[in-house]
């Protein structure tokens, strides 16, 4: 584009949005240019600068987003929704440049409605600023991902994300009613007033986890929950992880509890250890019950009952309560993994009867064929028919390639084999943390022939291609 | 880039974690990805790695930053960006790339004295300090935003120390550019020059009551810290709380709902956040927002609003939403800047109050 052009278009958005909110400055472009993604954080480590827009906007609403939308499809350029930038798949890298349309301006509170329990909110609002709008009323979002702190509403709802609490409350896309959604031609629109219905497909359910490629979230009633009258911990120690996961099965076929997390031998013999200090050898669980304080008591009979029947050692409180406090103490800088160490979470999920099995062949697989990466693991999200497993391979920084091509060469090979391995046999690509520039190319084969299906919404909601493009593998 | 190894390494951290997204209260009101510690320590570490020109751009975002600490409080690795954010704001002065605006703050304080520039001070406090004795064992500092911004407010202040009958005075000629010297520039020379000034003019006096959190954080910590100042210097909430301790000071206990903004300077760097709360228990009913106590947000920089008023304005007006929510009918601060913010951003029927306005009103 000529600068002439250049600033003509400019313009336009300096119009749309207003000065002061759209920028063509490098320090907003270099902060919008690394996410949690590896590949982009270890370009930086090496002093080298990711793609960067041409120009960041921060519109206010829906009605500024449309603008600037209608703007962008006339000159055909491209658009990359930045929420938080806490995602870890180099969704919103700006790759091919053009505009990075930065939500956190619509941050509002709309409404908070205690009849419906929701909050109404503008997308770019942090989850946490949500969960103080709940407490401060004497209520919980009870979505409590690692990322609470870091990531905005939109960028959950676009990666499908999911918390700690998950089993009982539910995933994002359970946790939200009404969407405000501008489309890339500019129109807004509104998904149905309820999320259960049968008034066709579910409109919420196309744009969540579309990760910025189908067009902007603008707004959202996510739901709260009264704030359980007692929560109860309890971890246990089970010998081997068959054991670990028919006692889960079993246990939901009977309650839900809120967390439910099973960490490998692995997991349990380092993370575990040093943060919560279980020092025995076996696969640690720890299971967390909520609600009406009667209720509880049941349950946790319930639990301990099945749990021993299955020789879980029963740990007590403790242990569990401690996981619950430092929950996010893993993620800070010092105990998280962390450059020059080359790192990934392949979370995939899978019904029972299959997800044990994904678990054994992707550590067999990594570790077989890329000797110098350890496999770790944990399964955290478990529903009545499968569980997901969250498992990280982590190489040491003195056998990361130091050539960052090199290095770039090397992650990619140790994801695509891992991924495969999940969708060999029976996984999904990914669980919650969406799929972004790091998976695109692998959703081809997760998918087949059934990828018609997102080319034929992409291609009639996006013609000129503008949104998020090389994301999603569309 | 001029910063020490410890700042290399924190901006080595913090450049690539997110973990205190939520809590900067700049952040929260612009809605810039920049104003995070994470994108700061980002710019930084690229600087560093020769990917990124320390520029007018790079350093202009050191200054949207109030080095309130949220950050480094809510950091559970004990992180602190501020450190870096400090240093890196020298390091930028001394290669000259300052924004202009933060020239024409250090050329204000060089000639006046204060970063307000030429103020001509309010006639009424004028009077009421040309009436104190030269000389006391107490030495009231009033500070730049006092004088400059509220002088209402330094007025009640001298108010109520009479009213405790303390034998006390206020300099005609404050030293008053320590902590602006210090806030934008962190420790260069001048800085520690206006501290050693500071102390010299604090030498005669047995204590000294800062009356606003920023000023007493700035002598007590960096002031101490280098060793320049060696005053007994005590904030103004502290000292109301020995008056009251005392019995030199006996408000009535009303029913008035106090909601608390805590001052981060107070409470995080000099770890107080009881003077205020034990001064509000003995004139009334104690309010608190959710996020409070040490772990405070920002309600408003008076430094900051001669550069970004409009943000400011927001955070101010982000931070009286919270305290709306708390039930807040009177809200009562501990420094100018928060004052001036959150009385900017009150609806009807919410009041906001400096401290010792609240204690005077009980009297
Ligand atoms: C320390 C840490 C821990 C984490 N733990 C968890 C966890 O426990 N659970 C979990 O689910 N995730 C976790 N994540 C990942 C991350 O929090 C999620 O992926 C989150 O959804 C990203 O949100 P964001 O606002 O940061 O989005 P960004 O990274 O800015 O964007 C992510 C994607 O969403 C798109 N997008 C963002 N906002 C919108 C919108 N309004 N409309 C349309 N598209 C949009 C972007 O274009 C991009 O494709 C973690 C991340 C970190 C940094
Ligand atoms: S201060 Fe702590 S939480 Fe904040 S960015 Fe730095 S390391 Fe992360
Ligand atoms: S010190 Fe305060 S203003 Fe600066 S980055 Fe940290 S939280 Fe934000």
């Amino acid at each position: 584009m000529t600068d002439f052009l250049f600033t003509m278009v400019l313009s336009e958005l300096e119009d749309a949005v207003g000065r002061e909110n759209c920028s063509t400055r490098e320090i907003d472009k270099v902060a919008h240019s690394v996410d949690y993604f590896w590949l982009s954080r270890m370009w930086a480590d090496r002093g080298y600068r990711m793609p960067e827009a041409d120009v960041v906007v921060s519109p206010k609403d829906a009605k500024e987003t449309s603008a600037v939308l209608k703007i962008a499809n006339y000159y055909k350029i491209p658009v990359v929704v930045w929420g938080a930038g806490g995602g870890t798949q180099g969704g919103a890298i700006p790759v091919a440049g053009g505009i990075v349309l930065d939500t956190k301006r619509m941050n509002a509170i709309h409404d908070f409605n205690e009849q419906g329990m929701y909050i109404e909110c503008g997308t770019g609002a942090i989850y946490k600023h949500l969960e103080w709008e709940a407490n401060q009323r004497g209520y919980a979002t009870m979505h409590y991902p690692s990322s609470l702190t870091c990531s905005t509403v939109g960028g959950f709802l676009a990666h499908r994300g999911i918390g700690v609490s998950s089993t009982k409350y539910g995933k994002i896309d359970d946790m939200v009613l009404q969407m405000e959604v501008v489309l890339p031609n500019g129109d807004i629109i509104y998904t149905s007033p309820a999320p259960k219905h049968a008034a066709g497909p579910d409109l919420n359910q196309i744009f969540i986890g579309s990760e910025g490629t189908l067009g902007v979230i603008t707004k959202a009633q996510m739901r709260i929950f009264e704030q359980p009258e007692s929560r109860k911990f309890r971890g246990f120690l089970f010998h081997n992880m068959t054991d670990a996961f028919n006692a889960g099965r079993e246990l939901l076929q009977k309650f839900k509890p809120s967390v439910m997390r099973l960490y490998d031998e692995a997991e349990t013999s380092s993370l575990i250890k040093k943060i919560v200090g279980v020092a025995k050898p076996g696969a640690f669980m720890n299971i967390a019950i909520e609600g009406v304080a009667e209720l509880v008591e049941v349950e946790e009979k319930i639990l301990l009952s099945t749990f021993a029947k299955y020789g879980a050692e029963d740990l007590g409180s403790e242990y569990g309560e401690k996981w619950w406090k430092e929950k996010i103490t893993f993620f800070y800088p010092g105990n998280m993994m962390d450059l020059p160490q080359m790192f990934g979470t392949m979370d995939s999920i899978a019904p029972y009867g299959k997800i044990e099995k994904i678990y054994w062949e992707m550590k067999k697989a990594i570790e077989t064929n890329f000797p110098q990466a350890k496999f770790i693991a944990h399964f955290s999200h478990w529903y009545e028919w499968g569980a997901m497993i969250y498992d990280r391979f982590i190489v040491e920084g003195k056998d990361v390639p130091t050539d960052p091509h090199e290095a770039l060469r090397l992650h990619n090979d140790i994801w695509n084999l891992g991924v495969r391995t999940a969708i060999q046999h029976g996984g999904v690509v990914n669980d919650h943390h969406g799929v972004g520039i790091k998976l695109g190319r692998l959703m081809k084969e997760q998918y087949g022939s059934a990828m018609q299906v997102f080319y034929g919404l992409k291609k009639e909601l996006d013609p000129n291609g503008i949104m998020n493009p090389f994301k999603l593998g569309l | 880039m001029q910063v020490s190894q410890k700042s290399k390494e924190t901006f080595d951290a913090c450049r690539f974690c997110w973990m205190c997204h939520h809590i900067c209260p700049i952040g929260n009101a612009t809605g810039h990805e920049r104003n995070t510690a994470r994108a700061r320590a980002l710019s930084l570490s690229l600087v560093e790695r020769g990917g990124l020109a320390l520029d007018e751009e790079v350093s202009s975002n050191l200054y949207e930053c109030a080095l309130c600490s949220g950050c480094a409080h809510d950091c559970i690795t004990g992180w602190d960006p501020t450190k870096f954010t400090k240093e890196s704001r020298l390091a930028a002065a001394l290669e000259g790339v300052l924004p202009p605006y933060i020239n024409t703050l250090l050329d204000n304080l060089a000639d006046y004295g204060t970063p307000y520039g030429q103020v001509e001070e309010n006639a009424e406090l004028s009077k009421a300090i040309a009436a104190l004795p030269k000389t006391a064992d107490v030495l009231l500092f009033l500070g730049a935003d006092a004088r400059a911004l509220y002088p209402a407010g330094a007025l009640n202040a001298i108010a109520l120390l009479k009213a405790a009958g303390v034998s006390f005075t206020v300099l005609q000629d404050e030293p008053t550019d320590a902590y602006a010297s210090n806030f934008l520039i962190g420790a260069a020379e001048e800085t520690r020059a206006a501290m050693k000034r500071a102390s010299e003019a604090f030498a005669p006096f047995q204590t000294v009551v800062c009356y606003d959190g920023t000023d007493a954080a700035a002598f007590l910590r960096e002031g101490k810290e280098w060793g320049v100042v060696n005053a007994h210097i005590v904030t103004f909430p502290a000292y109301v709380v020995s008056l009251i301790k005392d019995g030199k000071l006996a408000p009535k206990k009303g029913s008035t709902a106090y909601t608390i903004q805590d001052c981060a300077y107070i409470a995080r760097e000099l770890d107080d956040d009881t003077s205020i709360r034990t001064v509000i228990d003995a004139i009334g009913e104690r309010r608190e927002m959710l996020v409070s106590g040490k772990a405070t947000m920002l309600g408003g920089q008076a430094l900051m609003a001669t550069y970004m008023a409009d943000v400011i304005a927001k955070v101010g007006a982000r931070r009286m939403r919270e305290a709306v929510i708390a039930g807040a009918e009177v809200v009562v601060t501990e420094n100018v800047g928060e004052y001036l913010a959150l009385s900017a951003a009150a609806p009807q029927g919410v009041k906001v109050v400096t401290l010792e306005e609240a204690v005077l009103s009980c009297l």
